[in-house]
């Protein structure tokens, strides 16, 4: 497993070079969500990575609509591309554009973003194919899912790679939240933001030339699970060293390269400025809560579903929508009646009947009718045809 | 003079808003099983339910087009076969998706159409021709796109286009949001979005602390760019709002029906005509409007900065489940309203008609002071009433 770095200032070669990082990444204000990079140090620094034995890689992870677009593909044009080992992209128009109009080049391509099925990637993998360098998975893939899909991924002879240090990007946005609120006229507003009712406070909130990022307010730390991460395959470990101290840092998690020592990874931890977190490597419960935002009470997929209850007269009347198509229901017919709380009745109609309140011989599709109330059923209860004479 | 027809796409939260947004005017419907899309917590439709649906609107000319723009796992992907098999053969007009796994799965076991989801973001030419590549039918782009770009993204690609003309908008790359993931547990590109760019910030900036809705959006409302959605050649225009209510669904397809339609007859649409419609549109509850990035990039206006929904004059104050001419309608109430107040019948396409509730009687015949949600009543008939009619009344 090797590691892969940002690159913003010349002079860290010389570190990057000491220690095992085989990959940097250069991003430009132009092509990068956060790049700050001008094109003379595109164009100047890739050959001096090949110098040092670090291959470049052009950070090209901005979303565009058209005529963004069109001026970043007018900035490639002056870049030097053949200076660089690979593009990393995730905009599918980048993509299609590296694909068809720089047919040599090398691309990295970012699944960060959902790409939670294997079938998913596998896709996206046939249709690079030889042009695909690696790929950047999502860190919200669970360790059994990661290990898995590493497998399939070293199989079929494609290399991979994941944050595994660094600020975890929440939300972006092409418009400009902060400067409305900020008299400065800095290209780069920062702030921290705390949200209402959340425990969680200071987001790192950033706004610059491409819109408005948010980040999670604990980065990402794997550093912990280097050995299992290289054991379960994994190609490149992505370590963003963009914070005040990384030289500090550095020499430590070289260190763990080398030899990894637990000790070690816990006085990184200190030295490290930001809180952090393992995510979601462990486990993803993101939709576990899904279940309990419908009240499972009044579900239509079990049974044969008849209609509703949208009229209650208290031990008088029940008024019921008729929503099946493809029953009747008959005097003596059979009903179950599921009520929102989690009750059941089970009862026999014993009479139908109209607005008028007059006798029904049945009732069908489209129909609202009227049967005596049964104690307890309330509006919004759901009625079930029992399949029994 | 005819132009071409742009096609008008409203949001089905369930089988009676279906019915509702149909009755009201609109050429497709879009909607969710109980499974694959991402509104969790909307009614969504189990299958029996979206059998009827297809066949109501299919009687009626209306297409049907099935969400499945969740992100999905390894093991959702076990189970959409079946569902896949089961929208063929009730004979959906397409599915919706962003995920290249399901995209590949609706396309070994089906010849159901695809459409691109928004969630996928697709924003360019160049992304258009990859999406072309892989068997999409039409690209529903990102909000992020202007009509202006989006018309050359179709002529450079051939494909269907579809924007967004009214609604809520994602402040985010749609897709690219996962603030509810990391913050509530919940996913939000599986259906689960928490809408945490709706709460209120505290943002310090190290110098000077705000207050702030920051990251809040304007709803989008397009009814004075209709024409420039015809010029331009776009095939569909979409009404987001599957959790919204029956007024919504049933107020915005009439409003923006009637704006498609006229232009369509006579190749202009009137400023009054759009003051008019746009009054329409404010009398459902919305959070501001903006136009979005329909003609311009979205500036510091399209920033909502409050807290929820305008009060807005009008309310839905029920549905008509029944008429019985020349004597009385049977009305499901939803908001509650009192005897003598003044109502207003939204026909399916004719003006609006002003009527007074009086007298207001329950099921049993007995006179009621106020209606409440979860009752029906009955109301004195109204020329031209028909079933699935939709009522407001003036805000208590």
């Amino acid at each position: 497993m090797k590691i892969s770095t940002y690159l913003n200032k010349l002079s860290d070669l010389a570190l990057y070079k000491k220690y095992p990082i085989s990959d940097v990444i250069l991003g430009a204000k132009e092509l990068s969500r956060t790049g700050e990079l001008t094109l003379h140090d595109l164009n100047s620094w890739p050959n001096k990575c090949w110098d040092a034995g670090i291959r470049p890689i052009l950070e090209w992870d901005v979303l565009m609509s058209e005529n963004s677009f069109n001026k970043c593909a007018e900035f490639l044009k002056h870049v030097h591309l053949n200076h660089f080992f690979a593009v990393r992209v995730q905009d599918p128009g980048a993509i299609n554009y590296i694909l068809e109009n720089y047919t040599e080049l090398k691309i990295q391509l970012v699944l960060e973003t959902g790409n939670h099925n294997f079938k998913s990637i596998e896709t996206w993998v046939q249709l690079l194919g030889k042009r695909l360098e690696r790929v950047i998975l999502s860190i919200e893939l669970p360790k059994a899912t990661l290990k898995d899909y590493l497998q399939k991924l070293n199989a079929m002879g494609v290399r991979s790679e994941i944050l595994g240090l660094g600020k975890v990007l929440l939300f972006y946005t092409p418009r400009n939240l902060l400067s409305p609120l900020w008299s400065g006229k800095e290209e780069k507003i920062e702030a921290l933001a705390t949200g209402e009712d959340t425990p969680h406070r200071n987001f790192p909130v950033m706004e610059n030339f491409h819109g408005t990022f948010m980040y999670n307010t604990k980065d990402q730390f794997l550093l912990d699970h280097l050995e299992e991460l290289s054991e379960m395959g994994l190609s490149f470990l992505r370590l963003d060293l963009r914070f005040d101290g990384y030289l500090e840092v550095l020499p430590k998690i070289g260190g763990l390269f080398k030899h990894f020592d637990s000790e070690l990874v816990q006085r990184i931890k200190k030295l490290y400025p930001r809180k952090i977190s393992k995510g979601f490597y462990k486990a993803n419960k993101t939709d576990v809560l899904f279940k309990k935002l419908k009240n499972k009470n009044i579900g239509k997929g079990q049974g044969l579903y008849l209609g509703d209850v949208i009229d209650v007269r208290k031990k008088k009347l029940m008024g019921i929508r008729f929503n099946s198509t493809n029953m009747e229901l008959h005097p003596g017919d059979y009903l179950e009646i599921r009520t929102p709380e989690g009750k059941v009745k089970n009862i026999q109609v014993k009479e139908l009947l109209d607005s008028a309140l007059s006798p029904m011989e049945k009732a069908i599709s489209g129909n609202i009718f009227f049967m005596a109330h049964v104690g307890g059923v309330s509006v919004r209860s759901r009625i079930f045809k029992e399949d029994r004479i | 003079m005819t132009q071409r027809i742009v096609e008008l796409l409203a949001p089905a939260g369930n089988l009676e808003k279906l019915k509702v947004t149909v009755s009201y005017g609109c050429d497709a419907v879009y909607l969710g099983g109980e499974k694959f899309g991402l509104r969790s917590a909307a009614d969504n439709f189990i299958n029996s339910e979206l059998a009827e649906g297809v066949k109501f609107a299919h009687d009626r000319s209306v297409k049907v087009y099935v969400v499945l723009n969740s992100f999905l796992y390894d093991r959702d992907l076990k189970e959409l076969p079946e569902f896949l098999i089961f929208l063929e053969k009730v004979r959906v007009d397409a599915v919706i998706i962003s995920d290249l796994g399901v995209l590949k799965t609706v396309k070994e076991l089906t010849n159901i159409p695809i459409h691109l989801s928004t969630q996928a973001s697709c924003l360019n030419v160049e992304a258009g021709k990859l999406w072309k590549k892989m068997g999409v039918k039409r690209l529903i782009l990102g909000r992020e796109v202007s009509i202006a770009e989006a018309s050359k993204i179709k002529k450079a690609t051939g494909l269907e286009i579809e924007l967004f003309i009214h609604g809520s908008l994602c402040m985010a790359y749609s897709g690219n949001c996962v603030i509810s993931n990391y913050t509530m547990g919940r996913d939000s590109n599986r259906g689960g979005c928490a809408h945490n760019c709706r709460f209120e910030y505290s943002l310090d900036f190290k110098d000077k602390k705000e207050n702030s809705f920051f990251m809040s959006s304007k709803d989008l409302m397009g009814i004075a760019q209709v024409p420039e959605f015809f010029s331009h050649g776009i095939d569909s225009v979409k009404v987001e709002g599957r959790m919204k209510t029956h007024l919504y669904v049933g107020t915005i397809t009439k409003a923006y029906k009637r704006a498609i339609s006229h232009y369509e007859k006579n190749a202009s649409l009137s400023p009054a005509m759009i003051a008019e419609l746009e009054g329409e549109l404010r009398k459902v509850s919305h959070r501001d409007y903006t136009e979005g990035n329909l003609t311009k990039r979205a500036d510091e206006y399209s920033i909502f900065d409050k807290r929820e929904h305008l009060d807005v004059d009008y309310m839905f104050v029920g549905q008509v489940v029944e008429t019985k001419m020349g004597e009385h309608i049977l009305m499901e109430v939803r908001n509650p309203f009192f005897q003598n107040d003044q109502l207003e019948l939204l026909p399916f396409s004719e003006k609006e008609k002003t009527f007074k509730a009086f007298p207001l009687e329950n099921i049993l015949g007995e006179v009621v002071e106020k209606a409440h949600p979860g009752m029906l009543v009955k109301l004195p008939y109204v020329e031209g009433v028909e079933n699935l009619n939709l009522i407001r009344g003036r805000s208590l």
